[in-house]
C-alpha cells in the first residue's frame, strides 16, 4: 500500500481523526467511469449497490475508473480528468495495468464481468490507509504541463474567446481565458485561435506583441467591414499595414479558428468592417455583393499546419512575433487584402485560417481608391496585386480611451448571430466522458451564447485494428468482433457468423434462424433501455433512469418481467411536458437552408468559389441552369447567371459575376435528374460531369442502380448520365442522409429502410418496422420504445418457431479466395460487414455502420439549437462512437 | 435564548431531512447517513482552484450564497412566536433577499472562468429574474388578504381557510417559482449535471462546494417554510404543537418538490422563460384581481 495513492492522496499525516473521516467517506464510493456508464454498465449484471454513485463531474468524483484501452487522445484526456480530480483520490483500472499518460494505477483488475465489486474493498482500503500521506507527488505527466504551459502564454491578452476542451473530463487546462494585464498594453485583438482537435496544429496563442512597451493600442480598430461593391479581391496578399502602433488598439478581431475544421467549408466567412478612414476593424465578416471576390483553394480542412509568417500588421511590420509561430501551410485562404498604401494594408502571403463569416455588406469601395488589380468592367478573376489603397487619413483614437467600455467597439469584432447581433462565440467540447452523451463520443462545439452555431461529432476510439491471430485464423472474428463490442455483442458475432456463412457458400445459412434472431431481439431491447438510462439522465429524468437500469439488468439476465418493462414503456408516454421537450430537439436543419446561409453573395462580381464545398443534398429533378463560365477562371459578364440548384434556395446569388468554382465541391445527393449542361461552360476547369463514376451497387431512390453506398455521396442520382466526379470530393459522409442508412433514428423520420424485412425468420411472422413521422428526439424514443413491444412480441413468437436452432458450421480452406459479407440490422442500425479471404487468411475487412452516418449529421441536426437542446438530439441518435472509426 | 436555540434545532434537523429527500430524488432509495457522508467528504476534499479564476467573486460567492439564505430563514416563524426577526415587511423580504441568490449564482458562474460555470450563471439569471416577479406578485395577494406583511399576521389570516384554497392559482404560481428559485428538477438549468457537469459550482470542491451544497439545502427549506406560511396554514393545524406542524408540513412540501423533479423532465430553457412571462406574470396579475374581489365580497 506504501506506493499507492503517492499521487492520490492529501498531503498530511494520517491521525486518528483523519483514519476515522476517511472511513466514514470511503463507504460510499464516488466513481466517475472513463470511457462511459453504459460500458460500466454492460460489464456488470447486477445494479451497483447504493454505497457506489456514478458521477458526473471528475470535482465529485473519489475514484476514476479506467475500463479497457484507451486511444492515446482519450487516455491524454483521461489524465486531464484525473488531474483536475480533488484529493484524496484513487485511480482504478481494469484491463490493462497501465496507460500513458496516466501513472500507475492505485488498483487494478482484469476487465472481466463484474470486476467492480472484487475490488470495492481495495478501493476503500486505498482511502482508509492513505487518504493522507506525508509524502505524496503532483500529478504532471508532460502532456499536462504542455497544456498548462499553453494556457498560460495566452495570459495578458483578451482573447474574447474561451476554448473550453474535453468537457465531462473537464479540461479547463487550456483554456484561452486571457484576461490578465498586459503591462499598459490594450491589445484586445480579438484573435480567436480556436485550436480544438488540431493535432498537428502548431498554435502557441501568444499574441507576442513585442516592443509595444507603453503603447496604447486602444483604438486602432483595422475596419474591413461593410464593403460594399467590392469588386475583384484579391485577399491573396493580406497587408494590414499598421506599423508602428503607438497609441493603436489592436482590435483585429481576426478568428483565427482553427479547431475541429477538417473538411469544413467556410465559403463566405469574412467579415469586413468598415472601411472608413478612421476606423479599421480587420473582421472579415458579411462579403455581400462582392465582386471578383478569389476565394480560391479555400478549404478549412485538415489543418495540420499554420503558417502565419507573412501575415503583417504594420505599415513597418506589426512585431507579432505569433504570426512566425503559426504554421498555416496547409490552409488556403486566399481571402486577404492587400491594401498598400493605407493604414489597413493588409498582407497575408502565407494561407490563413481565418474564419470569415458571412461576406454581407461590401457596399461602397469604389471611391475609396481602391486599386482591386482588376478590370472591374470585365469582371476578372485574377485578384493578384489587389490593393486596398484606402487612404486612411490617420487614426482617430479620441473615442476610444482607455476606461470607455463602448459596446459597439467591444462588439465589433465579434462574429454575427443569425438575429444579426454581433455575440461571443465559445469553443466548447462535451466528451469524451461528458455524462450525457455516450462514452467516446467528442463533440466539438461553437456556441452562440448557449445556441450552437456548429457542431461536430467524433469518436476518441482507437481505429479498428485486427489482431495478427484473427488475420491468420478468419474463424477468430465473431469472437474478436463480439469482445471488441460488448455493448452490441450479440450483432457483432451475428455479423462475423453470417459473413463467414456467406464465404463459405451457404447462402442459405446466411440468413438468420429464429433463435438468432430472438437473440438479436433481446440484445435489441436491452440495448434500448441501456440507451434510455443515458438519455434519462440527460433529461433529468431519475426516475425514467433508475427504472430503464432496473429493467436492463433483468432482461440482460433473462429474468425480465415483461408486463412491467411494457407498463414502463407506456408511462414513459405519458411523462408530463416530455413530449413537448423532445418534439423541439433534434430535428435537423433542411440543408438548403443551410446552403442558403453559405451563399449571401448578392452583388458578387467574379467569385471565384475554388475549393467551396457545396453539398447540393436533394435536387431531384433540377436544372443546373448555372450560366457560370467555368473555364479558365475567366469569368466575364456573368451578370446574369442563376443558381436554380433545384431544392435549394440560391435566390441570394444575386447579380453574381464571374464566379469561378475551380475544385468546387458539388455533393449531388439525391439529383433526381440533372441538367448539368444548361448554361455551363466547364472549359479546362476540373469540373467535369462526364461519366458519372459511382461505383457499384447504388442503393437507389430515384433513378440509379447498382450504386454501393461507400463509394460516396452520389446516391439517388436519379437521371444523371456521363458524370465525372474524379478529382472531387463526392465521398464525404456529411453529406449522408438520413434515408441512406436504417435504424431508429431514420424510421423515427419515416423511412421504413430495416435489414430484418430482408430476413425470412421476422417476414414469416408479419414483421414490419415501426416508424414514425416527426424526426426529432421525441420520435426517436417513440420508435425505440415501439421496438422494445416489438421485440417482446416477436421473442415470445420466436420461441415457437420450430426448425434449425443454430447455424451451420463453416470451415476456411487454407486455399483459394473469396468475399465474404452480411449485413445486420443491429439496436442502432445497419452493421455490413465485408471481408476478402486469401489462402486463409483474412486479407481486407471492412465494417460499416449507422454510427458513422448518424455522426455526420449531427450539426445539421444541432444547428442554431439552445445548448441542452442540443445534447439532447445527439444522445436521442445512440452513436456508438467505437462505430466512427471503422 | 431558547428560541434561538430551537430554531437552529429545526433548521438544521430541517437541512437534514431535506438532504435525505434529496438523495432519494436522485437514486429513489433513502440513504440516512448519506447526508453526513456528503457533509464530511468535502469537509475534507482538496480545494481546487480553477486556472484564471476570479478570486474575489469565487471567494465570495459561496459566503455570500449560504448568507443570504440565512438572511431569509431569520425572518420566517418555525412556530407561534418562533421567529427570529419578526420583520414588518417580512413577505415583501422574502422576495428581496431570495434575489441575491441569482446574483451569488451569476458571481459563481463567471469566477471559475470557465463557459459551463458561465452559461450556468446566464440561465440563472434569466430564470431567477422571471419567477421573482411572480413570486412578488404573488405574495402582495397573500399580503392583501392578511392587511399586513408581518409573515405571522399572514399565517392568522388564514385561520378560517388555507391560503392554498383561498387562492389556489397563487399558491400553484408560488409553489413552481419557489422550484425555479431554488434551481430545483425540473428547474434546474443552472447547475444540471447531465448538460453542464454542475453549471455554476461545478468547479468549486471542498469548503466551498460545501457551502454552496448547505446553501441549497437551506435555500430548499427555506422556500417549503414559506410556502407552508403564505399558503399552508403555517403553524395552524389540531392536536399537534404548532412548530411540529410547520415542521412536517414544510417536510411535506420539499417532499414534493423533490417527487416532481424525479418525475419531470428538466425543462427547456425558452419554455421556462416562455411559461413565465406568457402565463404566469397575467395569472399572477389575475390572481391579486380574484384575491381582491373576494376580499370585497
Amino acid at each position: 500500500m506504501e506506493e499507492k495513492m503517492t499521487y492520490g492522496a492529501r498531503q498530511g499525516s494520517m491521525t486518528f481523526l483523519r483514519k476515522q473521516l476517511a472511513k466514514v467517506i470511503s463507504k460510499e464510493l464516488r466513481i466517475f467511469p472513463v470511457p462511459g456508464a453504459s460500458l460500466l454498465r454492460y460489464y456488470h449484471t447486477e445494479a451497483l449497490p447504493d454505497t457506489i454513485q456514478l458521477v458526473a463531474t471528475p470535482k465529485e468524483a473519489d475514484v476514476l475508473l479506467v475500463m479497457g484501452n484507451l486511444s492515446g487522445a482519450m487516455a491524454e484526456r483521461a489524465a486531464y480528468t484525473y488531474a483536475q480530480m480533488a484529493r484524496p483520490r484513487v485511480l482504478v483500472m481494469a484491463g490493462p495495468d497501465r496507460i500513458e499518460p496516466l501513472y500507475p494505477p492505485d488498483v487494478h483488475t482484469e476487465l472481466k464481468p463484474d470486476f467492480l465489486p472484487g475490488i470495492i474493498s481495495e478501493i476503500r482500503g486505498c482511502l482508509n490507509s492513505a487518504a493522507w500521506r506525508e509524502y505524496t507527488q503532483p500529478f504532471e505527466p508532460e502532456q499536462l504541463l504542455e497544456k498548462i504551459k499553453e494556457a498560460e502564454q495566452d495570459q495578458g491578452h483578451m482573447h474574447h474567446h474561451h476554448d473550453h476542451g474535453e468537457h465531462g473530463g473537464h479540461d479547463h487546462s487550456a483554456h484561452q481565458h486571457g484576461h490578465g494585464d498586459h503591462g499598459g498594453h490594450d491589445h484586445d485583438h480579438s484573435h480567436k485561435h480556436d485550436h480544438g482537435s488540431h493535432s498537428g496544429h502548431d498554435h502557441p496563442h501568444d499574441h507576442q506583441h513585442g516592443d509595444h512597451g507603453g503603447h496604447d493600442h486602444s483604438a486602432h480598430q483595422h475596419g474591413h467591414g461593410d464593403h460594399g461593391g467590392h469588386e475583384g479581391h484579391d485577399h491573396s496578399a493580406h497587408q494590414h499595414g499598421h506599423g508602428d502602433h503607438g497609441g493603436h488598439d489592436h482590435n483585429h478581431g481576426h478568428k483565427h479558428e482553427h479547431g475541429s475544421h477538417s473538411g469544413h467549408d467556410h465559403p463566405h466567412d469574412h467579415q469586413h468592417g468598415d472601411h472608413d478612414a478612421q476606423a479599421h476593424n480587420h473582421e472579415h465578416h458579411n462579403h455581400e455583393e462582392h465582386e471578383g471576390h478569389d476565394h480560391s483553394a479555400h478549404d478549412h480542412g485538415s489543418h495540420g499546419s499554420h503558417d502565419h509568417s507573412g501575415h503583417k500588421h504594420g505599415e513597418s511590420r506589426h512585431p507579432h512575433d505569433h504570426h512566425k509561430e503559426h504554421d498555416h501551410d496547409e490552409h488556403c485562404h486566399d481571402d486577404s487584402h492587400q491594401q498598400a498604401g493605407g493604414r489597413s494594408a493588409h498582407e497575408s502571403e502565407a494561407d490563413h485560417s481565418h474564419e470569415h463569416d458571412h461576406h454581407q455588406d461590401h457596399g461602397g469601395h469604389d471611391g475609396n481608391d481602391h486599386n482591386h488589380g482588376h478590370d472591374p468592367a470585365g469582371h476578372q478573376h485574377d485578384h493578384s496585386g489587389h490593393n486596398h489603397n484606402h487612404a486612411h487619413g490617420g487614426h482617430d483614437h479620441s473615442g476610444h480611451g482607455s476606461g470607455f467600455m463602448s459596446m459597439i467597439a467591444m462588439t465589433k469584432d465579434l462574429p454575427l448571430s443569425p438575429d444579426g447581433l454581433p455575440m461571443e462565440w465559445s469553443d466548447v467540447q462535451f466528451g469524451p466522458f461528458h455524462p450525457g452523451l455516450p462514452g467516446g463520443l467528442r463533440l466539438a462545439m461553437k456556441l452562440d451564447g448557449d445556441t450552437v452555431a456548429e457542431a461536430k461529432a467524433e469518436s476518441d476510439f482507437s481505429p479498428l485494428s485486427l489482431p495478427t491471430s484473427v488475420r491468420n485464423n478468419p474463424l477468430l472474428l465473431p469472437d474478436f468482433l463480439e469482445k471488441m463490442n460488448p455493448m452490441a455483442a450479440v450483432s457483432y458475432r451475428l455479423l462475423a457468423q453470417k459473413a463467414l456463412e456467406n464465404y463459405s457458400g451457404n447462402t442459405a445459412g446466411a440468413r438468420l434462424t429464429a433463435v438468432e434472431a430472438a437473440a438479436l431481439e433481446k440484445e435489441r431491447i436491452v440495448s434500448h433501455l441501456s440507451w434510455l438510462a443515458d438519455f434519462a439522465l440527460l433529461l433529468g429524468s431519475n426516475w425514467m433512469r433508475d427504472q430503464a437500469i432496473r429493467h436492463f439488468y433483468k432482461f440482460r439476465n433473462n429474468t425480465g418481467d415483461e408486463k412491467a418493462l411494457l407498463k414502463f414503456t407506456d408511462r414513459i408516454k405519458n411523462i408530463p411536458y416530455l413530449k413537448i421537450k423532445l418534439s423541439a430537439a433534434g430535428s435537423p436543419v433542411e440543408h438548403d437552408e443551410e446552403h442558403r446561409h453559405h451563399h449571401n453573395h448578392g452583388g458578387h462580381v467574379g467569385h471565384d468559389h475554388s475549393e467551396h464545398q457545396h453539398g447540393h443534398g436533394d435536387h431531384r429533378g433540377h436544372d443546373h441552369n448555372h450560366g457560370h463560365d467555368h473555364s479558365e477562371h475567366k469569368h466575364e459578364n456573368h451578370s446574369s447567371h442563376g443558381h436554380n440548384y433545384g431544392d435549394h434556395d440560391h435566390e441570394e446569388y444575386e447579380n453574381h459575376e464571374g464566379h469561378d468554382h475551380t475544385g468546387h465541391k458539388h455533393d449531388h445527393d439525391s439529383h433526381g435528374g440533372h441538367d448539368h449542361h444548361a448554361g455551363h461552360d466547364h472549359g479546362d476547369n476540373e469540373h467535369h460531369h462526364e461519366e458519372h463514376q459511382h461505383g457499384k451497387s447504388h442503393q437507389s431512390r430515384s433513378g440509379h442502380s447498382a450504386h454501393e453506398p461507400e463509394s460516396g455521396d452520389h446516391e439517388h442520382h436519379g437521371g444523371h448520365e456521363s458524370h465525372d466526379h474524379s478529382g472531387e470530393r463526392v465521398s464525404e459522409p456529411q453529406n449522408l442522409k438520413l434515408e441512406d442508412f436504417s435504424g431508429p433514428v431514420t424510421r423515427a423520420a419515416g423511412f421504413s429502410k430495416d435489414l430484418r424485412t430482408e430476413e425470412a425468420v421476422y417476414r414469416e411472422g408479419g414483421w414490419k418496422p415501426v416508424t414514425t413521422d416527426g424526426n426529432n428526439a421525441w420520435s426517436r424514443l417513440l420508435v425505440r420504445l415501439g421496438e422494445i413491444e416489438q421485440s417482446l412480441r416477436f421473442i415470445a413468437h420466436a420461441e415457437t418457431v420450430t426448425g434449425e436452432e443454430a447455424s451451420p458450421d463453416v470451415s476456411i480452406p487454407a486455399t483459394g479466395m473469396g468475399n465474404g459479407s452480411a449485413s445486420i440490422e443491429s439496436p442502432r442500425g445497419e452493421l455490413i460487414l465485408k471481408f476478402h479471404i486469401h489462402e486463409g487468411k483474412l486479407a481486407h475487412l471492412k465494417l460499416a455502420s449507422s454510427s458513422a452516418a448518424m455522426a455526420a449529421l449531427v450539426n445539421p441536426m444541432t444547428k442554431q439549437m439552445e445548448l441542452a437542446d442540443a445534447l439532447t438530439a445527439v444522445s436521442s441518435m445512440d452513436i456508438l462512437p467505437q462505430e466512427l472509426n471503422y | 435564548m431558547i428560541i434561538g436555540i430551537l430554531i437552529t434545532l429545526f433548521f438544521l434537523a430541517g437541512i437534514y431531512f431535506v438532504a435525505v429527500l434529496e438523495r432519494w430524488s436522485l437514486s429513489g432509495t433513502m440513504q440516512w447517513s448519506s447526508p453526513v457522508r456528503s457533509l464530511l467528504r468535502l469537509f475534507i476534499q482538496e480545494e481546487i482552484k480553477p486556472r484564471k479564476h476570479d478570486s474575489i467573486f469565487f471567494e465570495a460567492a459561496p459566503v455570500f450564497f449560504i448568507a443570504v439564505i440565512l438572511l431569509t430563514i431569520s425572518i420566517l416563524p418555525f412556530g407561534e412566536g418562533l421567529v427570529l426577526i419578526d420583520l414588518g415587511t417580512g413577505a415583501l423580504f422574502i422576495n428581496a433577499a431570495l434575489v441575491y441568490v441569482m446574483v451569488c449564482l451569476l458571481m459563481a458562474g463567471w469566477s471559475v472562468n470557465g463557459v459551463y460555470g458561465m452559461i450556468g450563471g446566464w440561465r440563472a439569471l434569466a430564470q431567477l429574474i422571471a419567477y421573482s416577479m411572480t413570486v412578488v406578485m404573488v405574495l402582495t395577494a397573500t399580503v392583501m388578504r392578511a392587511e399586513s406583511m408581518f409573515l405571522p399576521d399572514i399565517i392568522e389570516s388564514q385561520q378560517s381557510l388555507w391560503n392554498i384554497l383561498y387562492q389556489p392559482i397563487g399558491f400553484i404560481l408560488f409553489y413552481l417559482s419557489a422550484m425555479a428559485i431554488a434551481f430545483l428538477p425540473p428547474f434546474d438549468l443552472p447547475t444540471a449535471e447531465s448538460e453542464l457537469a454542475g453549471g455554476v459550482w461545478a468547479d468549486f470542491t471542498g469548503i466551498r462546494k460545501l457551502l454552496f451544497r448547505l446553501g441549497r439545502l437551506a435555500l430548499i427549506l427555506t422556500l417549503s417554510v414559506a410556502v407552508v406560511v403564505l399558503y399552508m396554514g403555517g403553524w395552524l393545524g389540531p392536536w399537534l404543537p404548532g412548530y411540529v406542524w410547520i415542521f412536517l408540513k414544510t417536510l411535506l412540501v420539499a417532499a414534493s418538490f423533490f417527487a416532481v423533479g424525479r418525475f419531470v423532465p428538466r425543462i427547456r430553457q425558452d419554455h421556462l422563460l416562455e411559461y413565465h412571462w406568457k402565463f404566469g406574470i397575467p395569472l399572477a396579475l389575475f390572481n391579486i384581481f380574484l384575491v381582491g374581489g373576494l376580499l370585497i365580497i
